[in-house]
């Protein structure tokens, strides 16, 4: 019975309970990573002390603020871009966004130049390295903080599973404002984070998705790629549908790098380099062998 | 235990640090089961303790074995979600289901750790199915809410792990022997 084969590896496996030996992480570099990337706050009792003394002090300060820098009514600028092509704005703090078709962002500047912007569909933003204020950006419940210069990609239209965070320079913070309870991720350079729309689960790890900013530069980068993830990036980057009629398919690999080119020439190039055949059926792209 | 998790929900920081050292290495070896790679089975791990510290005060303690069992589940969970991100799974069919049937022997020769490194050596879909279904006990309806593909590709998938399995544990064992 193949079920002996279950149960041999499961017994086999469960005796395991220490790190394997060829890798180098262990707990404690597991921890020192953890405390980075959680930010732990002060004790509670410590953080009351200080609450409860600056209240009153922070209170009249806010007061203040509000008369002299109209913090309560910030004027709101919209951006949309419902066109086929990427919008690229210059905003008025300096700061530079590309907006992905269907895409649009609601952003106000205050007078003490703190920059919120609220995302739906995707954007690429490079923030100005003279502001000196915070960034605020909010996409989905995703909250994004930024301190200094940084260049990000979000992501988050309406029907995405998760709001995907790809950081191109600098570093920034995700939180989740449904259940972040003051807890953030640094998400930093050639680093990607997903936060779950459904369970406000946020996740940050390695970027080895090359093509997340495809949509931007135009260029297509697949390095002993998968079909299967192939077929998937070309689906995305040309609102087309593409099948694998062939599951064997899937795991044939490919290289190559293309910069505004048809899909029909990317096809063009599958076929050349590899047995693969590529047919168009109806509103359909058929991979086959 | 129960002053440890005490200790958690208050979210003291010393009692995370201790916990920590106790669970990751365990954790880390259910993560890197399912990805094969360190730097993201270190990446799920912290997820994971991210939110098992998040969601400590909602578990109800009653021992060590269920509490275990709680904590892998949140890092299968975060690593399926990795590798959704990664790689999609696609449902396939496959016409012929049935094989015959044969006994897989264990060899003693074989190691635990050879065994889990047979494991890890399946392609992605293969491994993750079989780690679900045949270590983690998930039912085929289970995995393929979890994964986004169909049960049937669930069994196909299963059935090309355990062929793959054999294989390997029929060349090993061919290895020993000579």
């Amino acid at each position: 019975m193949n079920n002996s084969i279950d149960n041999i590896f499961r017994d086999k496996v469960a005796e395991l309970d220490s790190i394997p030996k060829e890798v180098e992480w262990t707990p404690e570099k597991g921890w020192a990573s953890y405390q980075q990337a959680n930010n732990h706050k002060a004790k509670p009792l410590r953080r009351f002390i200080l609450t409860a003394t600056s209240t009153a002090a922070a209170i009249a300060l806010i007061v203040a603020l509000a008369v002299n820098s109209n913090i309560f009514a910030p004027e709101v600028i919209a951006l949309q871009n419902q066109t086929d092509s990427i919008t690229e704005q210059q905003l008025p703090n300096g700061s530079r966004v590309w907006l992905n078709k269907n895409s649009s962002i609601a952003y106000s500047v205050r007078k003490s130049g703190e920059f919120t912007m609220d995302i739906d569909g995707e954007v690429y933003l490079e923030t100005a390295g003279t502001a000196k204020a915070p960034y605020t950006l909010r996409a989905g419940n995703a909250i994004i903080s930024i301190k200094s210069q940084a260049a990000l990609n979000v992501r988050a239209y309406p029907n995405d599973y998760d709001i995907d965070i790809t950081v191109t320079n600098g570093s920034v913070k995700v939180a989740d404002n449904i259940l972040g309870q003051g807890l953030s991720l640094l998400v930093t350079k050639g680093n990607y984070c997903s936060v779950s729309r459904t369970n406000s689960l946020v996740y940050a790890t390695l970027n080895n998705n090359p093509n997340y900013l495809a949509w931007k530069t135009g260029e297509i980068t697949f390095d002993n790629t998968p079909m299967a993830t192939v077929t998937q990036v070309l689906r995305s980057f040309y609102g087309q549908d593409i099948e694998i009629a062939d599951d064997s398919i899937a795991y044939i690999r490919f290289t190559g790098t293309y910069t505004n080119l048809s899909l029909d020439s990317i096809l063009a190039a599958i076929e050349d380099k590899t047995a693969i055949k590529a047919t168009r059926l109806h509103n359909k792209v058929i991979i086959s062998k | 235990m129960d002053s440890m998790l005490k200790q958690l929900k208050r979210n003291n920081t010393k009692a995370q640090h201790h916990f920590y050292q106790k669970f990751s290495p365990h954790l880390f070896r259910v993560a890197y089961r399912y990805v094969n790679n360190e730097q993201d089975a270190a990446s799920i791990v912290n997820s994971g303790f991210y939110n098992i510290f998040k969601n400590i005060n909602s578990f109800t303690y009653s021992n060590n074995e269920m509490f275990l069992g709680w904590m892998k589940k949140i890092v299968v969970n975060e690593a399926l979600t990795l590798l959704r991100k990664k790689h999609q799974f696609t449902s396939i069919n496959e016409i012929n289901n049935n094989e015959p049937q044969t006994e897989l022997q264990s060899d003693n020769n074989l190691t635990a750790e050879d065994y889990y490194k047979m494991v890890q050596e399946l392609p992605s879909e293969q491994r993750t199915v079989f780690n679900l279904y045949a270590i983690d006990g998930y039912s085929h309806k289970e995995i393929a809410n979890k994964l986004g593909i169909e049960e049937s590709s669930s069994r196909v998938y299963l059935l090309r792990a355990r062929r793959a399995l054999q294989k390997l544990v029929s060349d090993k064992m061919i290895c020993h022997e000579q």
